[in-house]
């Protein structure tokens, strides 16, 4: 048997982050900052990118929540419920971004940044679930195209 | 026709189709629906990939453009990818290995094809000439995202897998060669695109997935709490009496029939 110390699922959760951490580290000892450039750009970034997360996401769990309801007897309060969580989040960015030039990330107005954060967000989802698929994709190809792991000697002697 | 009428015509309402006709072909109690919740859905796509034409003074159409770009090279790396799973050790529907070269074929081109998407002429640009801001939202975000996902699922092979060393490292060659694109591309000018920009655009991408993990990770609580908070106020179900004789000996007859199988 093959005696190897295995890497915990928090060296995994670790391995999701490192990228990203290094890469900054890399980029700014390679080059320092980007004139004209910090947290006050970043911020607004990811409040935006937060709240319409927050409602994309709860849409699509309202959507699920229909079926959850379906499978109640069609109870409509959980389905309520979820539509406030919507309302809220909605609610919220439309406050946060009429609180001036805070969350304005160059557009001109309310309803252009949340049709821009609504677009830009999608786009980025998009983006995510290629790289989750080709990643999925790449794992299988590498399990199916390796040598089987089932000793087919032994598996013919257990049948008998 | 109003410009902000026309866009929420002819691009978010086509946009909003595809989502809901995927879910309308989910709803399992009517059967037609099934078949019409897709055709909503293509029909929207369609109409999204036409905005550039129908809706081309609406910078959301730029979205709509991105999708026609990229959608060429996603199709066929996925297309390749799925043509080497299925031609290696698959108990069912196994492919020939013609297929897995002509998968790895095209896998490779889709790579190359999204990489001269960056590095040559091949960038989608609006009208204007200026590269379509969506697309530097998109490959940014994609090169990370496929760094982080590949490198923690080369990891979660071998934590979670048997012996899968050898497998798991074409997922940290992945890792390392979207790492290796997104550094030179912050240090190398492109034809379109000057390295300090697209630095600029790496780092607001980082501050894009922190915040879209945060959100994801709200909308899930609110979730589980609603789920949680109506499950509580359900009253539980009442006790029922023990089986007689006439039902225990009813149930004995339909496991009877059930197990066993031909001589």
């Amino acid at each position: 048997m093959e005696n190897q110390t295995k890497p915990s699922a928090k060296v995994v959760l670790v391995g999701l982050l490192f990228p990203v951490i290094f890469i900054v580290a890399l980029d700014y000892s390679l080059n320092g900052s980007i004139p004209n450039f910090g947290i006050e750009e970043l911020n607004p970034r990811i409040a935006n990118s937060a709240l319409t997360a927050f409602i994309l996401f709860s849409t699509f769990l309202l959507g699920n929540m229909f079926f959850y309801g379906e499978s109640r007897n069609r109870p409509l309060a959980p389905i309520f419920s979820m539509g406030i969580a919507v309302m809220v989040g909605i609610l919220a960015t439309i406050f946060f971004i009429n609180q001036g030039p805070m969350l304005l990330e160059g557009n001109g107005s309310v309803r252009a940044q949340l049709v821009y954060n609504i677009a830009h967000t999608i786009v980025s989802i998009i983006a995510l679930s290629v790289s989750g698929l080709v990643t999925l994709g790449m794992m299988f190809s590498a399990i199916t195209n390796s040598p089987s792991k089932i000793d087919n000697f032994n598996f013919a002697a257990e049948e008998e | 026709m109003d410009e902000v009428l026309k866009a929420a015509v002819f691009f978010w309402l086509p946009f909003a189709l595809v989502p809901f006709g995927v879910w309308v072909a989910q709803i399992k109690s009517a059967k037609i629906t099934d078949k019409l919740g897709y055709l909503v859905a293509v029909v929207g796509g369609i109409l999204v990939l036409a905005s550039p034409w129908t809706v081309p003074e609406s910078p959301s159409s730029a979205v709509g453009q991105l999708i026609g770009f990229i959608v060429g090279p996603v199709i066929l790396i996925l297309f390749g990818l799925f043509n080497i799973a299925y031609s290696g050790n698959v108990p069912v529907g196994r492919l020939s290995t013609r297929d897995r070269y002509f998968g790895l074929l095209s896998f490779i081109l889709g790579i190359i094809w999204l990489s001269l998407m960056h590095w040559w002429e091949l960038t989608p640009v609006v009208d204007g000439g200026e590269i379509n801001p969506y697309w530097l939202v998109f490959l940014p975000n994609l090169l990370l995202s496929l760094t982080c996902l590949a490198m923690a699922g080369g990891l979660a092979m071998i934590a979670f897998g048997d012996s899968r060393t050898n497998e798991s490292k074409y997922l940290f060659s992945a890792s390392a060669l979207s790492f290796t694109f997104i550094i030179c591309a912050m240090n190398f000018d492109s034809p379109k695109l000057e390295a300090i920009s697209f630095r600029e655009y790496v780092w607001l991408s980082i501050a894009d997935l922190i915040g879209i993990l945060i959100g994801a990770v709200l909308a899930i609580l609110s979730f589980a709490l609603v789920i949680f908070i109506y499950e509580k106020s359900i009253p539980s179900p009442e006790s029922i009496d023990a089986p007689n004789a006439e039902e225990l000996a009813h149930v004995s007859e339909v496991i009877t029939q059930n197990i066993g199988g031909d001589e």
